[in-house]
């Protein structure tokens, strides 16, 4: 559905993605972790078009996404929730719902009802929906970042480390969304440093490491793989919680 | 007392229109982070339409001069500023500082250099008696008319779905379009706004002045930025207010100073700006917090 071929990312000489290669299928929820400034973030600004690659393809239903602006990206259903969530501050939550369904193509009176069917997933956003979301906690506002993304109505959800600063209990909360989504059927491409998680989380996992995927597997294959655990005891010390 | 409320009619007339001006330079840096220095010509441009469509009945003419800046601002953002649009802020100032020189120098050698003066409906140079004091019907116009702006402004960034795209967009340009936000569609809806605006300013000089000149545009520019700053930059109803202020402390000036001192007002009104901006760096409604 989703496929990357040799997608080679730069900030002006500096390179961050050496020619990475994954896919995503259909229905599937998969994992990309990697240490900080591993390149997870420009892969997903790459996917969303808010970069463009120097080399390397990004296709969408066989169709190139490349030079495809981020609005038309949304449009096409991928929404991505970026990292550190990018609220509108200034609006009330109820807005910040509304400007998430910008590319949902709804008609008249749907909208509403949607909006109540994503707010059943966030039950701590349905009472505060009047107010200003910049006065929200650091996991309201973590889940308001998700529930704007859902009302674009997408195929494809891109989260960007969603757990970045949360509790872990607030973590928790937000990974039950998740696993709630993709049994749904939505499609999911989770960037973490959290492994632990997203590698239990998701179906498969890809390591990726100074621009270059350096491992890639199945939940159960990975977790027996000892290479596996050197690689990600490398960055993950502390964070593992197992 | 009379003599008080005189100045203070006054006062409220000129604290109008640089609203009028610091909105209408704040609706553009609220957007694309550009400090449209051209925002004066579009107000220039916009009397020498005015001058041109002078003998149609005075709604039409209104209405042309309105469509006409709105015109210019659209078009100033497609040839001049898209190209450089996500540049670095001195590479806009310095394309909107050229695009203001081209526009003046452009009128100066076709139209010429002197000032004309139009022959404008009688009425805007009249005034009525409230007791003692005297009221321009212009003063009320430009009250009524800065009244009316704020409020439908309000109105359509609150209300509307432009508006609150808008909104979005300003206080988060690349997320408004993960949302699927057509970035060259609330540009333009920004230039539209800040055109209209110039074209309102630019009638309501012409009629106060009763003068129309390649320059015009360029004092109400500055003051509008500086309004703007002392506003906060980033707020709508901060460059309002600041505007609001200016226009109050340059009447307060003109009135309060010492007669040999008033050749000098304007001096007096940057050193109070620039007070403070020492006071208050961020201005009225600078960055709150920083966003997370
Ligand atoms: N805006 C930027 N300009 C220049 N270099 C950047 C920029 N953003 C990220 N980088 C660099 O690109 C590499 C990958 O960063 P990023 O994609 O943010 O990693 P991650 O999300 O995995 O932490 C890092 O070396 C980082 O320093
Ligand atoms: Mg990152």
């Amino acid at each position: 559905m989703l496929v990357l071929d040799q997608v080679e990312t730069r900030y002006g000489r500096s390179i961050a993605l050496h020619g990475i290669s994954l896919h995503v299928d259909q229905g599937e929820f998969v994992a990309v972790i990697g240490p900080n400034g591993a390149g997870k973030s420009t892969m997903m600004l790459s996917i969303a078009g808010v970069l463009k690659p120097a080399a390397g393809s990004i296709t969408f239903d066989g169709e190139s996404l490349i030079g495809r602006a981020p609005e038309r990206i949304v449009r096409d259903g991928i929404a991505l929730v970026p990292e550190g969530r990018h609220i509108f501050a200034t609006m009330s939550v109820h807005d910040n719902l509304l400007m998430g369904a910008t590319a949902g193509r709804y008609s008249k009176g749907e909208l509403g009802a949607e909006i109540e069917r994503v707010l059943e997933l966030f039950p701590a956003l349905r009472q505060r929906t009047s107010a200003s979301a910049g006065k929200l906690s650091g996991g309201e506002q973590q889940q308001l970042a998700i529930a704007r993304a859902l009302l674009s109505r997408p195929r494809v959800l891109l989260l960007d480390e969603p757990s970045l600063g949360l509790a872990p209990r607030v973590v928790d909360a937000v990974f039950d969304v998740l696993e709630k989504l993709s049994a749904e059927g939505i499609t999911i491409l989770l960037v973490e440093q959290n492994a632990a998680m997203a590698v239990e989380a998701a179906d498969r996992t890809y390591v990726l490491r100074n621009g270059r995927i350096e491992l890639h597997g199945k939940r159960d294959e990975l977790v027996n793989m000892d290479s596996f655990e050197s690689v990600y005891m490398g960055f993950a010390e502390g964070k593992a919680q197992s | 007392m009379t003599e008080q409320i005189q100045y203070l009619i006054a006062a409220l007339q000129l604290a109008s229109q640089d609203a009028l001006i610091a909105l209408g330079i704040a609706v553009v840096f609220g957007i694309m982070g550009l400090v449209n220095f051209a925002h004066g010509e579009i107000i220039m441009l916009g009397a020498y339409v005015l001058l041109v469509v002078l003998g149609l009945p005075a709604p039409l003419a209104i209405f042309a001069v309105l469509i006409a800046c709105a015109f210019v601002a659209v078009a100033m953002e497609r040839i001049a500023f898209r190209p450089v649009r996500g540049s670095s802020a001195s590479t806009m100032l310095v394309t909107s500082f050229a695009v203001s020189f081209l526009l003046q120098n452009g009128v100066i050698s076709t139209v010429g250099n002197l000032p004309q003066t139009p022959e404008l409906p009688g009425i805007l140079s009249e005034s009525f008696h409230v007791g003692a004091v005297r009221i321009q019907y212009l003063q009320v116009i430009t009250g009524a008319l800065a009244i009316i702006l704020a409020v439908g402004l309000t109105l359509f960034f609150t209300r509307t779905t432009m508006g609150r795209r808008m909104r979005a967009a300003a206080e988060d340009l690349r997320m408004a379009r993960l949302c699927g936000v057509d970035a060259n569609r609330v540009i333009a809806a920004a230039f539209v706004i800040s055109g209209l605006l110039a074209g309102v300013v630019s009638l309501l000089l012409v009629a106060q002045t009763d003068l129309v000149t390649p320059q015009m545009g360029s004092a109400p520019v500055l003051i509008g930025f500086v309004a703007t700053v002392i506003g906060g930059l980033r707020s709508l109803v901060g460059a309002a207010l600041g505007g609001f202020i200016l226009g109050f402390v340059t009447v307060a000036l003109q009135v309060y100073l010492p007669v040999d001192l008033r050749d000098f007002r304007d001096a007096f009104v940057f050193a109070f700006v620039i007070a403070f901006l020492v006071v208050r760096p961020q201005g009225l409604f600078g960055p709150a917090q920083e966003r997370v």
